[in-house]
């Protein structure tokens, strides 16, 4: 058999097989599909501005009500918060956001510098999260002059501390270890779709 | 979604069964609404479809370690007039072909999939990012290959 007799066969075999069967259902889901993730690009879009402004304006409000320079100097620290969390973000996220590759490698390439950009992201939440909630701990100590052991206990400390920083440091983790994953077999992808006939075995 | 026959065979091509076959052509699905808007007619539609498709398949390759799975290979048989012999043979064969390009590596599987969609060497060059004569070199190793892979099989 020469060559395109037998690529031809196999193209009939190929062309051959089909989920007729399925049309209305699949149609169907991937309709569904569409809206739900369309719905959830919309959220993550909307739901970091409207917790900045939400967070943001509760805490100036507070501070312009009570005039008290533990409320100020909260309502400043927490929009210095906001504003290198926005800035650290958008540094980390540069260089992902191109609308569409050309090419599977230009493809593979924004794949690429997007794990290693929600690896950074990952380290970089960490450390906010960290240096948030000691600040936090430390203005409620000398803000309100509690005892050490009963803010330690408080619900809000229990909460995003005890329980919080675990469960935290837990799902970066996890995180973490799948990007590194993705990371290594994208760099194999890449590695192998870039060798070329030349390089091939 | 006229291409939608050719995009779950692709998609079928980098998974190994019939419900992550379904996922990927969901995710190609969305790939496509996403890049619509960026549609300036400078290569065909079917090229821009599959270039979006293949660029998702082959990512779909990082999320997991694709291993194949004879046993959940789901194809379905197109000719209801076929005697019930006939049938299984060509679903066999079928079978048999996807496993083995299933077997190819991405470098290969990409070219010989896309070949057998039908296309022509500009449009698979368009596709993949490669030059015309690039596509034709890697086509041949990987006719080689499948055929090496399919003699195994046999």
């Amino acid at each position: 058999m020469n060559s395109d007799t037998e690529l031809a066969q196999w193209r009939r075999q190929w062309q051959r097989a089909s989920d007729a069967r399925n049309d209305t259902d699949s149609v169907e889901a991937l309709k569904r599909h569409v809206t739900r993730n369309s719905r959830l690009l919309k959220i993550g879009l909307i739901a970091p501005i409207l917790v900045t402004i939400g967070i943001g304006g509760a805490i100036i409000a507070r501070a312009l009500t009570s005039a008290a320079p533990a409320d100020v100097l909260l309502a400043t620290e927490v929009w210095v918060f906001i504003l290198v969390t926005w800035v650290g973000s958008i540094w980390i996220a540069r260089g992902t956001r191109r609308p569409l590759a050309k090419t599977t490698t230009a493809f593979i390439d924004i794949s690429i510098r997007r794990c290693r950009s929600n690896l950074r992201a990952a380290s970089f939440g960490a450390w906010l999260y960290v240096c948030q909630l000691l600040f936090v701990m430390l203005w409620r100590f000398f803000s309100s002059a509690i005892e050490l052991t009963a803010l330690l206990t408080s619900w809000p400390v229990v909460l995003l501390g005890w329980v919080g920083v675990p469960v935290f440091f837990a799902s970066r983790s996890w995180f973490m270890r799948a990007q590194r994953a993705e990371l290594d077999r994208l760099l194999d992808l890449d590695r192998q779709l870039r060798a070329g006939p030349a390089d091939e075995v | 979604m006229g291409n939608r026959a050719a995009l779950r065979r692709l998609a079928g091509s980098f998974t190994r069964s019939a419900s992550d076959r379904d996922d990927l052509v969901q995710e190609i699905a969305m790939a496509l609404w996403r890049a619509l808007p960026s549609f300036r007619g400078d290569c065909s539609e079917r090229t821009f479809v599959f270039r979006i498709a293949h660029n998702r398949c082959i990512t779909h390759l990082s999320k997991r370690r694709v291993t194949v799975s004879l046993e959940e290979n789901e194809i379905d048989v197109e000719d209801p007039n076929a005697t019930a012999e006939v049938a299984l043979a060509e679903e066999q064969e079928r079978e048999r072909l996807l496993a083995a390009i299933r077997e190819l590596p991405a470098i290969h599987r990409e070219v010989i999939v896309l070949a057998l969609e039908g296309m022509e060497y500009q449009e698979i060059a368009d596709v993949v990012g490669i030059s015309e004569s690039n596509v034709g070199v890697r086509l041949n190793r990987s006719r080689e290959r499948l055929k090496k892979l399919l003699k195994e099989r046999s």
